[in-house]
């Protein structure tokens, strides 16, 4: 029974982590058919700042880390995908692939390739007891600021024009740039959303691991594209859904496994993404957004 | 210009991979190692080539298929003795190397033909995510597979017996191949889907099998050259075939062209060029006044920008999507501007009597006008007086919703409809009411909405009936050399039936019929319906090129944002009315007509 709990514990708090990657690719693949591989290094970026910007109290240190990662998301929105916003989405990923690649390098050339260390409300890893359970406090962090921002977005989107605007346009943008629209607006709106939610999980990373690397962003975005593909692609309670159910099911796999196959739990992972493909290529909770564009 | 010559390809292709290859043996010790990294690139990319360029569906999952090759391959390939220390549950089976590299191969088309039962089912998108998830599944296998590939530290003492001369054989073993397989009916077919997916799913097509053809093809080719490796390198680890890996071949088949082998084989040569170039660079340069520091990932950099490029410059890669044939050389030698050809033979047209001017809105002088122009269907009138002009050289945009009457108006100036009353003088003639065989001599090609394929007669029949009123036969030839150099794909398909060619090539193929009539006027009924958004923008920018070349033009498009932006003059058409006309500044500045169909707000 314990370990139920702690399992379920360990359970929520990598699911609300991974709800936060596949939401931040969700937004943006629900207004433009893109899925953007380049979120992983908003992450890193968002890592770095914290490494370099260290003297300052931590909200500001947060704040600016914040605003960084969203500058530089729709830097990337208006240098690399809005001159390719029409095209096809397997070209839009090779564009995001590319912008990923260029990111990573460049970071590589510019502070090297090997890990740095940077401590920010490392106090978070301690843990507190209740009864018999050892909580970490990261933990609660984490699901505590994942069901803030769920609600701020959900709030967002349901009760502001914007939100509105940008519900419309996930459904059919054409005919809600016919109705007045603003195409750039939308896509900018969803690439800033979508950069904060990066600085906020690259808040929640750095405090975790105290590490930050050039490659750091691939496992989360690793993680983020299996939970928006189980969820359903466009879906953004589907990105959500998809992302507390991989966490669910990665803790599971681990508990579960017998000890020899244990290392190739995330093998099992891929496997079941792509049962998912085969068996509901509109992912747990379908969107009009996922049938191809013809 | 004869079709024997596209067999020419796979030969130029080869010769540059040869020619690149003993330029390079000139070079260091450390180029030879280059060298041979080059020519397995070129392996790969020439297998990811197979199945993405064929099918159009991207695979991020084809470097998987290199890691089964590989560890296939070292596995038959280290000796009895050091295989019973370090793999002792592997069957102790030692194969030669040519015959080791082809088990690799043959392991990783088996994988693939199995994977492809569910995959090839899926479509587009869904298709490249469950090909990535097979990239993972697989890299994730070789990390903890430890009896077999030596989990995450990897294989050693794999006989290092891959050369220069077996990668270069290999890599010209793999062109061919692709070759090969893109003359086969199933690549046809295949092709034919590419661009237009749901419809080929429509009609009954059933793309899978052919799919699945090309995806084994590929897997073996990758498989290949993941043997070819793990024998050059002897050691090696699974990060070797992951993300990096992929984004390599991915970005060296994007730069070249994804839709052509010619594009795969130069994006690998261009990029390892590039590659090596950097090498120098990164490891810091000393140029006397000043040095460069030592710059470690420059490569990756320069290899991402060069793709983001072309992603956004030339979206084509830089092989423009073509083959490379002894034209498409020679083009390149005298660079003469797309569309030379066409153009010159434009003005050796002979020049006819009484060019009747009167001056328009636009430029030059009208070549057409039409007046009051009123077009019946029983009782419903579908064109209410219309008037419209197009000079020499124009290209006019004919745009509205449906029902407006913007196909009746050309239908009637095509001949295919007697006008109700007003006239139609084209340079200076009545035409109205004549038939269309008459129209055509006189001048004016239409390319009908739907574009009338002969389907059951192939690509060469029907260019050739499209100079049926030419009589000189000098004066057809120049045209078709004109037509066939502004639509390379027709030359690539010429004797093939024109019914296997994807809607966007029909469309290229109608436009280029029409114009073997050597028309002053070329008439376009809504040439962008029913294409793929990547094949409208191919189509507009053959549209562009056309114009260049001085062809008079009259389209008719539901396309309003694609054909304002083109055209010099657009009439706007309502209910049988022209409501507004001019050049595109002047359209956007009437609010009414930019919120109607340009989306922009009011």
């Amino acid at each position: 029974m314990k370990e139920v709990v702690q399992y379920i514990i360990d359970g929520a708090a990598l699911g609300s982590l991974y709800a936060l990657f596949a939401l931040g690719i969700g937004l943006i693949f629900g207004i433009m058919n893109l899925i953007n591989f380049a979120h992983g290094e908003l992450i890193m970026v968002g890592g770095y700042v914290l490494v370099y910007v260290s003297s300052p109290a931590t909200p500001i240190r947060v704040l600016v880390m914040l605003l960084a990662v969203v500058v530089l998301a729709l830097a990337m929105e208006r240098a690399a995908f809005r001159p390719v916003r029409h095209a096809r989405a397997d070209t839009l990923l090779v564009t995001s692939f590319a912008v990923s690649f260029f990111l990573q390098s460049l970071a590589i050339v510019t502070v090297g390739a090997l890990p740095k260390s940077a401590g920010i409300l490392s106090g978070l890893n301690e843990s507190f007891q209740i009864g018999d359970y050892a909580i970490r406090k990261l933990d609660v962090f984490t699901v505590a600021v994942t069901a803030v921002l769920l609600v701020a977005l959900v709030a967002f989107l349901g009760r502001t024009p914007l939100g509105v605007q940008m519900r419309a346009a996930a459904e059919d943008f054409r005919m809600a740039r016919a109705l007045g629209v603003r195409a750039n607006t939308v896509v900018a709106t969803a690439f800033a959303l979508s950069g904060f939610l990066a600085g906020v999980a690259a808040l929640i990373l750095v405090a975790q691991t105290g590490l930050v690397s050039p490659t750091m962003g691939l496992a989360p975005v690793l993680a983020a594209f299996i939970a928006t593909i189980i969820g359903g692609l466009g879906s953004l309670s589907g990105a959500v859904l998809g992302g507390y159910l991989l966490g669910s099911l990665t803790v599971a796999l681990q508990a579960m496994l017998p000890l020899s196959l244990r290392p190739y739990r995330d093998a099992f992972v891929f496997a079941a993404v792509v049962l998912v493909l085969i068996l509901r290529p509109q992912g747990l909770i379908s969107s009009r957004a996922t049938v191809e564009r013809v | 210009m004869t079709s024997y010559q596209r067999h020419l390809t796979p030969v130029i292709l080869g010769a540059l991979v040869v020619v690149v290859t003993v330029l390079g043996s000139f070079g260091s010790a450390v180029l030879q190692t280059t060298l041979v990294t080059m020519l397995i690139d070129v392996i790969l990319v020439v297998g990811l080539y197979v199945f993405v360029g064929n099918s159009g569906v991207f695979s991020f999952g084809q470097i998987g298929f290199m890691a089964i090759g590989a560890y296939t391959a070292a596995n038959l390939r280290i000796p009895s003795v050091t295989k019973a220390a370090l793999f002792p549950s592997m069957p102790d089976l030692e194969l030669p190397s040519t015959l080791a590299t082809l088990v690799g191969g043959g392991a990783a088309a088996a994988i693939a033909l199995v994977i492809a039962i569910p995959l090839m089912r899926l479509s587009g998108l869904v298709a490249s995510l469950g090909t990535f998830a097979f990239l993972n599944i697989v890299f994730i296998v070789a990390s903890n597979l430890d009896e077999v590939t030596g989990g995450s530290t990897g294989i050693a003492a794999v006989p290092a017996t891959t050369t220069r001369n077996t990668a270069l054989i290999w890599a010209l073993v793999a062109i061919a191949l692709a070759w090969a397989f893109q003359q086969t009916r199933i690549c046809l077919c295949l092709r034919g889907s590419r661009e237009d997916e749901a419809a080929a799913r429509a009609v009954g097509i059933g793309i899978t099998s052919e799919r699945t053809a090309a995806y084994v093809l590929s897997a073996f080719i990758n498989g290949i050259a993941g043997g070819l490796f793990a024998q050059f390198y002897g050691t090696f680890n699974p990060s070797a075939f992951f993300i990096d890996v992929t984004f390599l071949t991915v970005a060296m088949l994007v730069v070249g062209g994804v839709l052509s082998l010619s594009g795969a084989v130069v994006g690998a040569l261009f990029i390892s060029l590039l590659t090596e170039a950097l090498r120098r660079v990164e490891t810091g340069v000393d140029l006397g006044v000043f040095s460069l520091p030592e710059l470690i990932g420059l490569q990756q950099v320069a290899i991402a920008i060069a793709m983001l490029l072309v992603l956004l410059l030339r979206p084509r890669g830089l092989t423009g999507g073509d083959e490379i044939t002894p034209a498409w050389l020679r083009a390149l030698w005298r660079r003469p501007r797309p569309g030379a050809i066409l153009e010159a033979a434009w003005k050796r047209r002979p020049a006819r009597p009484a060019e009747a001017a009167p001056a328009t809105d636009g430029a030059g002088a009208a070549i057409l006008a039409v007046r009051d122009l009123m077009v019946r269907y029983g009782n419903l009138t579908a064109v209410q007086g219309v008037s419209l002009d197009v000079a020499e050289g124009e290209l006019v945009g004919l745009i509205g919703p449906n029902g407006a009457g913007k196909s009746t108006t050309l239908a009637a100036i095509a001949g295919f409809l007697a006008p109700a009353s007003g006239s139609i003088e084209f340079r200076g003639v009545r035409v109205a009411g004549e038939p269309p065989e008459k129209i055509v001599r006189r001048g004016i090609a239409v390319v009908p909405e739907g574009r009338h394929i002969f389907g059951t007669l192939s690509v060469a029949e029907n260019l050739q009936l499209g100079s049926t009123p030419v009589a000189d036969r000098a004066a057809a030839a120049e045209t078709l050399e004109g037509v066939l150099e502004l639509f390379p794909i027709l030359r690539t398909y010429y004797r093939s039936s024109a019914a296997k060619l994807s809607g966007g090539e029909q469309q290229q193929l109608a436009i280029a019929r029409a114009l073997l009539s050597r028309p002053r006027l070329l008439l376009l009924d809504e040439p962008s319906l029913g294409l793929a958004p990547l094949m409208v923008d191919v189509l507009f920018d053959k549209l562009a090129l056309l114009k260049q070349t001085g062809t008079t033009i009259l389209l008719v498009e539901q396309n309003a944002v694609a054909t304002v932006e083109i055209a010099d003059r657009t009439y706007v058409l309502r209910t049988g009315r022209i409501v507004t006309s001019g050049t595109r500044e002047k359209l956007l500045e009437t609010t009414d007509f930019a919120a109607a169909y340009l989306g922009v707000r009011a």
